[in-house]
Parts: structure tokens; sequence; C-alpha cells
């Protein structure tokens, strides 16, 4: 389970002009199994990098290699409106396996999302938080090595946050996978990631990069350690803000 | 919509009162009593099964021809700009010309069907195109991540986003269809048809029953269409 950026230099079309790549020659390496947190002020190319991860868009130059299958939890749930959930949910899979054991396995994953008996429910009919569970249950029941994660927890208040973050962590725990999530919130990234990397500047390039070595319990927002960590980011962010000013 | 049909029935009333004539204007109860006449012959049957499957002929032939043509020309460009000139060639020809025109290749059974399908086909073809344009292009990314088939695609994201297209291109062509078959039939004379009805009454100077087969011609259109609208509102409940 590794991601491999090598030399990777991009702008978006129009921008190309020498100065205002958005990165340029920028090389990064992760491995799994495990969750690396992207930080970096708003507009600093965190989704950009993902998306280029993902295949979405394509590098001026340089090389993107992804060992194994990738799954996305967008911003956003991304669910097909005319679609049940339970359909939602097995769609990865339709290109893989026969539509009943797709469905079959889906599922199994709504039973862990705690949304089974909402299976055959479409989505404007649950609540954000719900739709956001399908979203993780979709991107899980994939047999994906590498999970791309953009601020999927962003747009829920903080009892729900914590509570999808723990759920998201159980799911990690049962699917292990190299994990690489985008958040601007650096309590989030110490409650989840075992390594964070903070991006800064123009072009961007890592400024921070350090693993998270707490226990579980350390890592609740309300332990000292969780403080200790967090004020440190927050300064590193701070001056990144002050920079990009 | 009961005080608008009212307010109608009211105006044609005074108008047939004032020209007090039944040649120019027969009243609305004459009229009324004429149909009930004409719907008791065997021909009058025939002739609205006929117009009636002429329609649903034509648009048998128009919906799979148009997702055939639709579908590629929304996805590719080369396509879209190769069908262009038959639609603006279509749409800027006048029904009569298309009708006249059907008439001497297909003579007078097919006239009508050919000319409701191509009335039909550039409304539908270009309702469909828009339809897969308004795909969301984020969802598209979860297929193309998944990496489905293009058949999956169609199947989950294109043909669901064109329905609610389709289907107000459908009901725009419903009306234009009942318009340009009668007007067909009118034209060329099929053996049966509401417009040959029509035909026959005015030849033989019988504005009350011309105007009995136009109002039978009014009450089928609107009933298909409310048909119609019945079916949309449940596929759009679903």
């Amino acid at each position: 389970m590794t991601v491999d950026l090598r030399g990777l230099t991009f702008s978006y079309p129009g921008t190309s002009y020498p100065g205002t790549e958005l990165f340029r020659d920028l090389s990064l390496h992760v491995d799994g199994p495990g969750l690396t947190a992207i930080l970096g002020p708003s507009g600093c190319g965190k989704t950009t990098l993902l998306r280029l991860i993902a295949g979405f868009l394509s590098p001026q130059s340089g090389t993107v290699s992804v060992a194994g299958p990738i799954s996305y939890v967008f911003q956003e749930s991304r669910l097909f409106p005319w679609l049940s959930i339970l359909q939602n949910v097995s769609l990865p899979l339709l290109e893989w396996l026969p539509k009943k054991d797709a469905e079959d396995r889906a599922l199994r994953m709504l039973e862990l999302v705690g949304l089974a008996d909402k299976a055959h429910v479409k989505p404007a009919h649950l609540s954000g938080g719900q739709q956001q569970r399908v979203s993780l249950a979709r991107a899980f029941v994939f047999p994906a090595k590498v999970m791309l994660m953009d601020e999927p927890f962003q747009a829920l208040d903080l009892p729900l946050r914590i509570q999808l973050m723990d759920l998201f962590l159980r799911l990690l725990q049962e699917e292990p996978r190299l994990v690489l999530a985008v958040t601007h919130d650096p309590r989030e990234a110490i409650y989840l990631a075992d390594r964070c990397l903070i991006l800064q500047g123009k072009p961007v390039r890592p400024v921070w990069d350090e693993p998270i070595r707490l226990s579980r319990e350390e890592r609740l927002y309300s332990s000292p350690a969780h403080a200790e960590v967090e004020a440190r980011m927050f300064a590193y962010l701070a001056n990144t803000f002050t920079d990009q000013a | 919509m009961l005080l608008g049909v009212l307010a109608l029935l009211a105006l044609w009333e005074l108008g047939s009162i004032l020209l007090a004539s039944d040649l120019l204007l027969p009243s609305p109860r004459k009229t009324l009593l004429a149909l009930f006449k004409l719907m008791s012959t065997r021909g009058f049957m025939q002739a609205l099964g006929m117009s009636l499957f002429r329609i649903l002929l034509s648009m048998a032939v128009a919906i799979p021809l148009s997702l055939i043509v639709g579908i590629p020309a929304a996805l590719n460009w080369r396509i879209r700009a190769f069908m262009r000139p038959l639609f603006l060639v279509i749409a800027a020809t006048p029904v009569l010309s298309i009708i006249l025109i059907a008439f001497i290749w297909f003579g007078q059974e097919r006239t009508p069907v050919f000319s409701a399908f191509l009335m039909m086909f550039p409304i539908l073809t270009s309702n469909i195109m828009a339809g897969i344009q308004s795909a969301d292009p984020k969802l598209r990314e979860v297929l193309d991540l998944y990496k489905l088939s293009e058949f999956k695609k169609l199947r989950y994201l294109y043909i669901p986003s064109l329905l609610p297209y389709l289907l107000a291109g459908l009901h725009s062509a419903l009306s234009l269809c009942w318009k340009v078959v009668v007007a067909a039939e009118v034209i060329v004379q099929p053996r049966y048809g509401l417009g040959t009805g029509m035909q026959m009454a005015k030849a033989q100077l019988e504005t009350t029953e011309l105007l009995a087969w136009t109002t039978a011609t009014v009450l089928m259109a609107a009933l298909t269409e409310s048909i119609f609208l019945m079916y949309k509102g449940k596929v759009h409940d679903r």
C-alpha cells in the first residue's frame, strides 16, 4: 500500500506560466496502512492533490503511482439521488461482482454503519450525517488499497463529527488501508491521523511532516497531549496563513 | 380550469347567436349533438382509433431513434455538429411542405406517421441531448473512479439524468403530434382518420360536423395529455 508522487508539476489550464504552478517538482511518499492527514490553508491545493492521485487531473510533468485500486470519500456525499441507499453502496462493486453478491456485501456494510434499515430508501430521505455514513460505506465496500478523503466530516456539527470519525476508525480497523485525508481542522487530524503533513506556499510544498504518536485516549479532544500537539500545529498553521496573506 | 372551459363555451354560444348561421358557426349544443351522432357510427371509432394509432406509432419510432441519435450526439461534439444541419432543415421546413413531400414518397397511409415522426424527432433529440449534458459531472467522477463500464454509466447516470428532459420533450411533442397527424390526414386523406372526417365534412359544407370532428380531436388530445401527465407524475414520484 503506497502512494508515490515524483517530481509532480501541475497548474490549472490558463495559469500555466512560470512561477504560477500550484505544484512544482513535488515529491511525496506515503506508506500504508494508516492515515495521513493533509492540512494547509484554503486554496493551497489539498483537494487538487487528491484529485491528481485519483486520476481526475493529469500533471504537466512527474508521475503519480498508486499501488492498488482507490476509493474516495468526497466533501459532499455524492450519492445518486435516483438510486436506493443499497444500490448506491453496491455501485463500486458492480463491475466486479454479480449484482446480487454486490448487494449482499453492500448490505453488510450498511449494517456496519447502522443504516441497514434504510437500505431501500432514497438519499433525499436521509439526514446529512446519514448521507455521509452511506458515503463512507460506499468507500469501504470497495476493496481499495488506497482511500482518499476530502474533508468528509466538515459540514457536520461536532458531536456528529466525532461519532462519524469513531465509525470511520472502526471501519478502518476492520478493513485496513492507506488513507490520505484532507482536512483544515488540526483537531480532526490529531484525532484520526498517524502522520500529518502541512502544505504551504506557491508552489506548494510540505513544510511540516510529523508522525502523530498518541494513544487513543491521548487523541481525545479534551486530553492535554492532544492540546499540546494542536498548539504546535496551530502555531505552524498561523504562520502559513500569515505567509499566504 | 372549469371556469375557463365555461367561458370558452359561453363565447362560442355568443358567437353563434350573433352570426345566426349554422354554416358559419353552429352552437356548442348542436355541435355536441352532432358529435354524439358521429360517435354512434362505426366510421368515427375507426377514424379515432387510426389517428391515435398513428400518433402512438410515430412516438414508438421517434423515441428509440432520438435516443440512438441523441445520446452519442450529446457525448460527442462531432456527431452533434454532423446532426445540426438536419435539425435546422427540419425546423425551418414548413409542416405543409413536409406533409406534401411525404405524400409523394410514402402515399396516403404512412404520411401522417412520417410527418409526426419528423416533427417530434428534433424536439426529442435535443431534449435528450440537454438531459445528457445536464448529468452531474461529480457523479460521473464517482463512476470513473470505480471504473464502471460505459454501459453502466448510461444505466446509472445518463438515462436517469435524461428522463425528466425526455418526458418534457414528449409532453411538448404530444400536442404537436395531434396537430400534425390530423393536418396530414386532412391533406392526404387516408381511409380512416379524424382529419379525413374533417375534410369530408368540409367538402359537404357540414360545418356542424366539421366542428364535431374538431371537438373530438381536441378532447382526444386533452385525454392523451392527461394520461401522459399522470404517468409523468408517477415517474417523478419514483
